[in-house]
């Protein structure tokens, strides 16, 4: 560990702010975003591998007339052989 | 016919009061002829903040319920040659005494009037907010970079998106350079981008702003970059193309290179 590094307070702030936002714009609670996670990743695993644990979620907001965007992105690494 | 625009942000002290003097006073040093309502019925402010709470007489609820004209009520700042206006609000009477029609033809009047109307909404997302934004054409939205505020203006945004307002802009308030330079606060796109709203400016955290809060005085006579920030919010107001102010880029350090390349 570097003598200069500190704690970025600022990205910190920034990931509580979209969690936040993400419960005020879909209602979608904590609990069950990880249900959601866990059924996608589920439902993925009968066709493909993948990295588990690099999977993100995210709220992307909609312009004046969209709705909002929840994006699931999981990185595959191979097809599963049938 | 002019233009009704409020000042809203969900949160309280974020600078709201402020930033509709110091608007104000930019477009009228502009040549623009402007008038600030302060709906804050109960907790008025905007007289204190402008100085002028010795000339207050009548008030918005005074002239909504016809005990005297809007002109008998409007208080004129003299620091600006009749080009800005106050419409006080109530100090001792309730927000729920007037109504949002009220409010409507309040507006309408006052833009035959003045280019801008310039309506200083109170902290909250009731009445008194719901009252505020009724006269409008549209709104801005003041924030801070901290959670609470943005997380509250994403909640006002979304319920002027409700009322079928169009998009409103945001104002980042407050913002500290060197705490963004050094990453431990969220800058003024990281904002814009969450919120899905155009930036209207960029006001730097300066002590310039409470000195002259302490004398009633607005800031944008100076040459400070918080006075700066508000003319060039005004200036693009009035439709000019203005970039944005650029605060927080890195300085050349030999210092920080060095920090870079060991950390």
């Amino acid at each position: 560990m570097s003598i200069f590094q500190s704690n970025k307070t600022g990205a910190a702030a920034k990931a509580r702010l979209n969690t936040c936002l993400r419960e005020d714009r879909t209602h979608l609670t904590n609990r069950e975003l990880m249900l959601i996670r866990l059924d996608v990743l589920a439902a993925l695993s009968e066709y493909v591998e993948m990295e588990r644990e690099s999977m993100k979620v995210s709220l992307v907001h909609g312009g004046q007339n969209e709705p909002n965007s929840l994006l699931i992105s999981v990185p595959i690494l191979v097809r599963k052989a049938k | 016919m002019g233009e009704a625009i409020v000042i809203t942000s969900g949160k309280g002290g974020v600078g709201k009061t402020t930033a509709t003097l110091n608007i104000g006073a930019a477009l009228a040093l502009k040549g623009a002829h402007v008038v600030l309502v302060d709906t804050d019925i109960g907790l008025r402010n905007l007289d204190v903040v402008m100085g002028l709470e010795e000339k207050v007489t009548y008030d918005l609820i005074d002239v909504l319920e016809g005990k005297c004209r809007i002109r008998q009520a409007l208080v004129d700042d003299p620091r600006f040659f009749g080009r800005l206006h106050l419409l006080p609000a109530a100090q001792t009477r309730d927000k729920r005494e007037i109504e949002a029609e009220q409010m409507r033809s309040l507006a309408k009047e006052l833009k035959g009037m003045f280019d801008f109307v310039l309506i200083d909404c109170p902290a909250g997302i009731e009445t008194g907010f719901v009252n505020a934004v009724a006269g409008a054409d549209s709104a801005v939205v003041v924030t801070m970079p901290e959670v609470s505020s943005v997380r509250d203006a994403d909640k006002v945004i979304s319920i002027l998106k409700a009322l079928s307002m169009p998009k409103p802009k945001i104002i980042v308030n407050r913002l500290r350079t060197k705490m963004v330079r050094r990453g431990d606060m969220m800058d003024e796109n990281d904002m814009a981008e969450m919120l899905a709203c155009e930036l209207l400016g960029i006001i730097p955290d300066d002590e310039t702003v409470i000195r002259a809060g302490n004398l009633g005085e607005p800031v944008v006579r100076g040459t400070s970059p918080v006075s700066l920030a508000y003319r060039n919010i005004a200036e693009r107001l009035q439709g000019e193309n203005v970039p944005l102010q650029v605060l927080h880029r890195e300085k050349f350090s030999i210092f920080r290179k060095l920090k870079r390349k060991l950390g």
